[in-house]
């Protein structure tokens, strides 16, 4: 970005001086100067969209004024350095909030000033491209209809029900298992509504302490509490006109859950040791892998609250249920993991297939991007076989069953992992298993366990 | 005896980095223009076109802070400064006297490097 040509328009009517700031300027062999000795041939030429331009206030056919204004008319984007041969606050305010990037002072420093000036130019137009760019990429990789993969029924309503999330202003509340993908969800609702170019600011409840989420949502000022050092804005004020995602709101303390409860009823909050009242304009996304509607009869989350944040609800299914979405998901996984990585195309054996589908999947498509990228490492060739994939899943009971033995082999199971557990003590396992001890001394006789 | 040396390049040198070339084209650039922004002071003097005086003097400013002659940095400053109030005008045809004969000292000098 920085190696492309920066073309600079220096319009000074003073011969010297101007040959010195090209000389200068030009030294940057990445840097192109062209000069203009007064107003008129210098707007003539202005369509040819310089990078940045250094105006001399004093031109003998038009003020500095008038020139800048003329500049900000064609493009407000393009940034000019005002030189003028004179100090005069007066005049240096009334450019600036006309919309000059600097007020320089001809002296013996101008120079290396422009050059600063110049280069802090560059560097923000660097910055502002970059930003473009991400921006785009963002947009791009939460394009839902490419970012969230699936066919199944269940993921064809969580789509319509994203379509409307988008086409919205409508509060929405995610829920949905570990791993289903709930903050994909909201951050594609978010980069696919008209607030995309605005911030999306994600809060996971469960990674704040509870004395300190309070502040972390709704700012503090300075001294508020011990080491509040300086005055902070919290979550909300930071969304701006963007999205919160409060993720696993369900983990919120109950009188968090109140404080919270105003700040979405008022649209407005006060940081925490403060009076000034502040607005809040952000879209609220919410997400739990909980029944909140089962919180709620319990006790556990305030009904209020409940109903303010469930607008628009989006339910997410798990994996087990989504059928040949698995599949989909997995070869999407392989494709991506085998590009990323300049690996050759990958593929599936049958066998690894039903494997794959037979799983319950308890931690849902993060398990399964895991576990895919796993097979990805352990095969030596094109094919993916059985033998490549490995479970690790905690949600072992599925897991167990998943394994389909009889009866018999289950129970030998079982008693071999509790005598492993407790170091081979049989009147403990007898004891935990309600069975009796001479079951468990046949079984090991038959070197069934 | 040698004469004081009324002008310093140090500052054009820096910019240069290096390259005479471009030094000895600011010199020879300032003997041809000064020369004019002179003549127009004295003829805004003649005429007590003070706008005149001003802009002649505001516009040789940066050439002179540039050629390091220190000596008339506020010679050509006072110049403006009371053609542009028009206060004091009475101090601006001495101030021009002395901006004259430096100046013309300045230019025999440099014809001289």
């Amino acid at each position: 970005m920085m190696s492309e040509s920066f073309s600079i328009f220096v319009v000074e009517d003073d011969e010297f001086y101007s040959e010195v700031l090209e000389y200068h300027l030009s030294l940057n062999p990445d840097v192109t100067v062209t000069k203009f000795t007064n107003a008129k041939e210098f707007l003539k030429n202005l369509d040819k969209n310089p990078d940045a331009i250094t105006l001399d206030y004093s031109l003998p056919d038009m003020s500095g004024e008038e020139v800048l204004r003329k500049i900000k008319e064609y493009n407000s984007e393009i940034p000019v350095v005002m030189v003028s041969g004179q100090e005069d606050i007066k005049t240096a305010i009334t450019l600036l909030k006309d919309g000059a990037y600097d007020y320089i002072v001809k002296d013996e420093d101008t120079k290396d000033r422009i050059w600063n000036a110049i280069k802090n130019i560059r560097e923000n137009e660097g910055l502002k491209k970059e930003i473009s760019e991400l921006k785009q990429q963002v947009k791009k990789k939460y394009d839902f209809t490419t970012s969230i993969i699936g066919n199944s029924p269940s993921m064809k309503k969580v789509f319509a029900m994203i379509e409307k999330a988008v086409s919205s202003n409508i509060t929405v509340s995610i829920t949905g298992e570990t791993g289903t993908g709930k903050e994909i969800v909201a951050k594609s609702i978010h980069y696919n509504s008209p607030r995309a170019k605005k911030p999306f600011l994600a809060v996971n409840i469960t990674a704040i302490p509870s004395e300190l989420i309070e502040s972390e949502l709704f700012g503090h000022e300075k001294g508020s509490f011990t080491g509040a050092n300086a005055r902070r804005i919290g979550k909300f004020e930071e969304a701006g006109d963007g999205t919160i995602f409060l993720d696993e709101i369900g983990e919120m303390d109950i009188n968090m859950q109140s404080k919270l409860l105003r700040v979405l009823q008022e649209r407005e909050l006060t940081r925490v040791g403060g009076n000034a009242i502040v607005k809040i304009n952000c879209r609220i996304i919410s997400a739990t892998h909980k029944d909140l509607a089962e919180e709620v009869r319990k006790g556990n989350f305030r009904e209020d609250l409940y109903y303010r944040l469930l607008g628009l609800p989006v339910t997410l299914p798990p994996l087990r249920e989504r059928g040949n979405d698995t599949l989909v998901l997995a070869k999407h996984f392989i494709d991506e993991y085998a590009e990323e990585n300049d690996m050759g195309r990958l593929k599936l054996s049958s066998k690894a297939q039903n494997k794959l589908f037979k799983y319950p999947w308890p931690g849902n498509i993060r398990e399964l991007k895991a576990v895919v990228e796993l097979c990805c490492v352990m095969t030596d060739s094109d094919l993916i076989e059985e033998e490549h994939i490995t479970f690790n899943s905690t949600g072992s009971i599925d897991m167990l069953l998943q394994n389909e033995m009889t009866l018999e082999e289950y129970k030998n199971r079982i008693v071999k992992h509790f005598l492993d557990k407790y170091s081979s003590d049989v009147v403990n396992v007898a004891k935990r298993l309600d069975i009796g001890k001479s079951t468990i001394y046949r079984m090991l006789q038959e070197r069934a366990v | 005896m040698s004469e004081e040396k009324l002008y310093d390049l140090e500052q054009l040198n820096a910019i240069a980095a290096g390259n005479p070339e471009f030094v000895t084209k600011m010199v020879n650039m300032f003997l041809d223009m000064t020369p004019g922004l002179v003549e127009r002071i004295e003829a805004g003097l003649q005429t007590q076109d003070w706008i005149e005086v001003r802009s002649a003097a505001h516009k040789m400013k940066p050439s002179v802070d540039m050629m390091g002659i220190t000596s008339l940095h506020v010679i050509v400053r006072g110049i403006e400064g009371n053609a542009k109030t028009e206060t004091n005008l009475e101090q601006i045809p001495e101030l021009y006297f002395k901006l004259s004969e430096t100046l013309e000292k300045v230019y025999e000098q440099l014809r001289n490097i």
